[in-house]
């Protein structure tokens, strides 16, 4: 979400301004659930970026420019993990970010989610993420994946499904929890 | 279309827009529950996936770690362009009563840049951003008695528009009318009229469109946020209230002059 759109006649560094206006929280949070951690997610974008400005002009069509950077950014993701493994804290042991307006029914749901979302396998979370997170559709989520479509469509309903079964088994599991009598002391 | 196949694709996309798709859901209710139950589950992942709050200043450094990247012409061309940088906004749009034939559907006009074809996560907060607003308003909106042509002229003035006569008041049965801060950086209008199953929120705001139009709902409430050419129109009323017969009438009352 952005105030402001990229227009035609604009010069390169407005260009890319607006670029980063429109598309860094996307890019952010995506690299966040890719990478699991919030250092390296902010490391990737920054890359992204840079490789995105030094680029900018074989970016012909400023609506394939998510799509774009969402690329850059899984090749610098895998490129850095190539390079180097960093002490990466997996991000179920991480305090979740907090949003301030939780009621503790609302918290314990988020928390429940956040985790059913990482136990999710690659395969399966990257398109999903990437629909939910980047709003791609399925022809756009096969070009950035380099998989057919039909692969797409079939991993998205394996993806939900999925989330489901692990969210509801979590939620029951931690109902259960929260309702089994106190038996210390 | 049997079941089997609805719900493959109900999960894949909650968002289908596929004709045969659209076809296989009129002909089932238990499809549209089944599908309204996926999109509020698709809703709470979007919140989930979209409330990783962004580090501060991640976005002033973006822009600065390529200052020094520029050239020298265009750092030339910078400091001449941009002698007075100021907070960008979209130019704001005048709303008025419209005549009948009058020229764009609101519901009808679709932001396509950076064009994609889901609700991000960002869209699906911003829309539950407005659905949180009319909670908060909600005893205000009990409590008000009726609204004036001018308190709906002040609302819809902080978004550069006006209503410019009272048969819109009437047709449109406004009873609430706030200018209110939804988003930190961005105007909006607030107007609430009568539905058939109760109040309809109708809000205006003045930031960036959505990518195309998109429902949700919650326990309580159903919205539809459809983009404009500078901003979003959010539509919020009772979960069975039968949301774009207002949105037509909305459409059919109002327009954008810019």
């Amino acid at each position: 979400m952005t105030d402001e759109p990229v227009l035609n006649g604009k010069t390169k560094k407005q260009r890319y301004e607006a670029l980063v206006d429109a598309l860094y929280q996307d890019v952010y949070r995506y690299a966040y659930w890719i990478c699991k951690n919030q250092p390296l997610a902010e490391d990737l974008v920054q890359e992204t970026f840079l490789r995105a400005w030094r680029s900018l002009d074989s970016l012909q069509n400023d609506k394939a420019a998510k799509a774009w950077l969402f690329t850059i950014l899984r090749r610098e993701n895998a490129r850095l993990y190539e390079r180097y493994q960093p002490d990466l804290v997996d991000v179920d042991d991480q305090p979740l970010p907090e949003t301030g307006i939780d009621e503790p029914d609302d918290a314990m749901e988020r928390e429940l989610l956040h985790n059913a979302i990482n136990k999710l396998e690659s395969d399966y979370r990257e398109p999903l993420l990437l629909q939910v997170v980047g709003g791609f559709s399925g022809k756009e989520i096969a070009d950035i994946l380099d998989l057919n479509s039909n692969t797409v469509m079939t991993r998205l309903f394996r993806a939900r499904s999925k989330l489901k079964e692990y969210f509801t088994s979590e939620h029951k599991n931690a109902t259960e929890k929260l309702e089994e009598p106190n038996t210390d002391g | 279309m049997d079941n089997s196949e609805f719900e493959t694709r109900a999960f894949a996309d909650p968002y289908d827009t596929e004709q045969d798709f659209l076809e296989a859901l009129s002909t089932c209710p238990e499809r549209q529950q089944l599908l309204d139950e996926i999109r509020t589950f698709n809703a709470r992942l979007g919140q989930v996936t979209g409330g990783i709050p962004t580090p501060p200043e991640l976005c002033a450094r973006l822009k600065a770690a390529v200052t020094e990247a520029a050239s020298p012409t265009e750092a030339a061309a910078e400091t001449v362009s941009n002698v007075v940088r100021l907070p960008s906004r979209s130019q704001p749009a005048r709303l008025v009563v419209a005549a009948a034939a009058l020229v764009l559907g609101i519901g009808m006009t679709y932001s396509t840049m950076f064009g994609s074809n889901q609700p991000s996560a960002a869209e699906i907060e911003f829309g539950q951003q407005v659905v949180n607003h009319v909670y908060a308003e909600l005893d205000e909106i009990k409590a008000s008695n009726g609204a004036s042509l001018q308190q709906v002229n002040q609302a819809m003035g902080s978004i550069g528009g006006a209503l410019d006569s009272d048969d819109a008041m009437e047709r449109l049965g406004i009873s609430f009318a706030r200018d209110c801060i939804i988003l930190p950086r961005n105007h909006s209008a607030h107007l609430v009229i009568s539905g058939n199953r109760g109040a309809i929120n109708i809000i205006i705001i003045d930031n960036s469109p959505v990518r195309r139009e998109f429902t949700f709902s919650d326990d309580h409430f159903a919205a539809v946020v459809v983009p404009l050419e500078n901003g979003n129109l959010v539509l919020v009323g009772e979960k069975s209230e039968r949301l774009t017969d207002f949105q037509q009438v909305v459409d059919a009352n109002l327009s954008w002059r810019i």
